[in-house]
């Protein structure tokens, strides 16, 4: 070997090398072609191993479960869509002027309902992380709700005070108002576990609930239509709720 | 608390049906485009193909059907959120999800604080029947070779290769878990891989291929 950097591509490739010695070979990777080469072929290597396990089908439950699992996962996210081009129209100076107010304010109003929906995505995929995390604990359990043409799962793990609310149908609400998620204490009090709205543009939203105490403690949960601020304590119709079973 | 809607059990996308002709399996990337855009059918047709690959890997890492399955899910999990992020110039859908499987039992092993891996190597040599036949000029025969240059490997550079891959441990952490110098480690694993590279390399059907 002509550098003593080819020697450690090996372990390069398997992540096996300590901090130090990995960033003195990317450095000398970014020069040398002859060990860029090397380092492909290396990569077929482990790419290779990867194939290397016997196949062994997992249980026929697994299908089932991992359904039932999508639909708290909104899947890949569209593309963001892009403002179209707007044409200054061939007229006066003032008009142009105008026009470009209005457009200033389009854009403005444009800007400040994306920055909205950026808001809304994070916290879509703050729930989806969360959701991911509970799922990967055997212990996780997901509560299964409908109300007429409203329907939902409640995923959440004992020890934890994190829980996912993923629900379709939810009527979209006044601007002055929004819902509220109670979680029931074993005391008989309840405490919100989320603020929340639902946009036109979604069928499906995934909430994010924080609870005071683990929800193993929590004995369910029920959702209420409420002022935008929130309120203290339940004052709107329930929309839709369960009790939960801790049962193992 | 009502329990929740049934799921519809469908067809996989493009299963050709016995007797009804005209039908094709739409390619691994195409299905991929169809997953990004939400479609389940086309997820699932990916699962019922490469499920038990996974799986296999999975319990290959993890050495426990409960957990391995666990990470199964875990990987089509994250097929399904981020298929859009899967380019087809970069490689084959199996091996992103492969990878994809990789990490996630690697980063398990850190959130456990490293179950410890075993000092002795598996025996790659055994149970060849779920790989292809040599002699299929399959892409896929291209791995049968490989793991017979794995399992000539002399034990003591498998073992640390198996350690760096499939168990995510640095040469300095595999010196300390076997005791042995870490100059040692560094010597073997050079040459277990190198050998491999060579055996990849020379392999008929990649060579063809070049």
């Amino acid at each position: 070997m002509a550098h003593k950097e080819q020697q450690l591509l090996g372990a390069y490739v398997m992540g096996a090398l300590d901090s130090e010695e990995r960033i003195e070979l990317e450095a000398h990777l970014g020069t040398c072609q002859e060990c860029q080469a090397d380092l492909v072929e290396y990569q077929q290597v482990t790419d290779g191993l990867l194939h290397l396990a016997i196949p062994i089908a997992p249980s026929s439950g697994l299908r089932a479960s991992l359904t039932a699992r999508l639909a708290g996962h909104p899947g890949s996210l569209p593309s963001p869509r892009r403002p179209g081009i707007v044409r200054a129209p061939q007229v006066g100076f003032a008009a142009l002027a105008v026009a470009l107010l209005v457009l200033n304010g389009g854009l403005i109003l444009e800007t400040r309902r994306l920055a909205e929906r950026g808001q809304e995505l994070l916290a879509q995929q703050e729930a989806s992380q969360t959701a991911l995390a509970l799922a990967s604990y055997s212990t996780s359990q997901t509560a299964f709700v409908q109300e007429e043409s409203i329907w939902g799962t409640f995923v959440y793990e004992g020890n934890f005070p994190l829980a996912v609310f993923n629900v379709w149908g939810l009527p979209t609400l006044p601007e002055d108002q929004a819902y509220q998620l109670w979680l029931f204490n074993p005391d008989g009090t309840r405490s919100t576990g989320a603020l929340f709205r639902t946009s036109t543009s979604q069928d499906l939203i995934s909430v994010l609930i924080r609870s005071p105490v683990p929800l193993g403690e929590v004995l369910g949960f029920g959702v209420t239509v409420e002022p935008n601020t929130g309120s203290p304590a339940p004052t709107g119709p329930r929309i839709i709720g369960a009790d939960f079973d801790h049962s193992p | 608390m009502r329990a929740g809607r049934g799921i519809n059990h469908r067809e996989p996308a493009g299963i050709i049906l016995p007797g009804v002709s005209g039908t094709s399996l739409p390619d691994d990337a195409t299905l991929m485009q169809q997953v990004a855009q939400g479609d389940r059918r086309a997820f699932l047709s990916l699962y019922d193909k490469y499920a038990a690959r996974v799986n296999g890997l999975s319990m290959r890492m993890l050495r426990d059907a409960m957990s391995a399955e666990e990470l199964t899910q875990d990987a089509f999990l994250r097929l399904w959120t981020r298929a859009q992020t899967f380019n087809p110039d970069r490689g084959q859908v199996l091996s992103w999800l492969l990878a994809i499987t990789r990490r996630l039992a690697l980063d398990r092993f850190r959130l456990d604080s490293r179950a410890p891996p075993p000092s002795e190597s598996d025996n790659p040599g055994e149970d060849m029947e779920g790989l292809p036949d040599e002699s299929s000029r399959t892409e896929e025969a291209r791995w049968r070779s490989l793991r017979f240059a794995l399992a000539d490997l002399p034990p003591e550079q498998r073992l640390p290769i198996e350690l760096a891959f499939y168990y995510g441990l640095s040469q300095r952490e595999i010196a300390e878990h076997l005791r042995i110098p870490l100059g040692t480690v560094k010597t073997r694993v050079r040459l277990g891989m190198d050998k491999l590279r060579r055996a990849w390399a020379t392999d008929p059907i990649h060579s063809g291929r070049r």
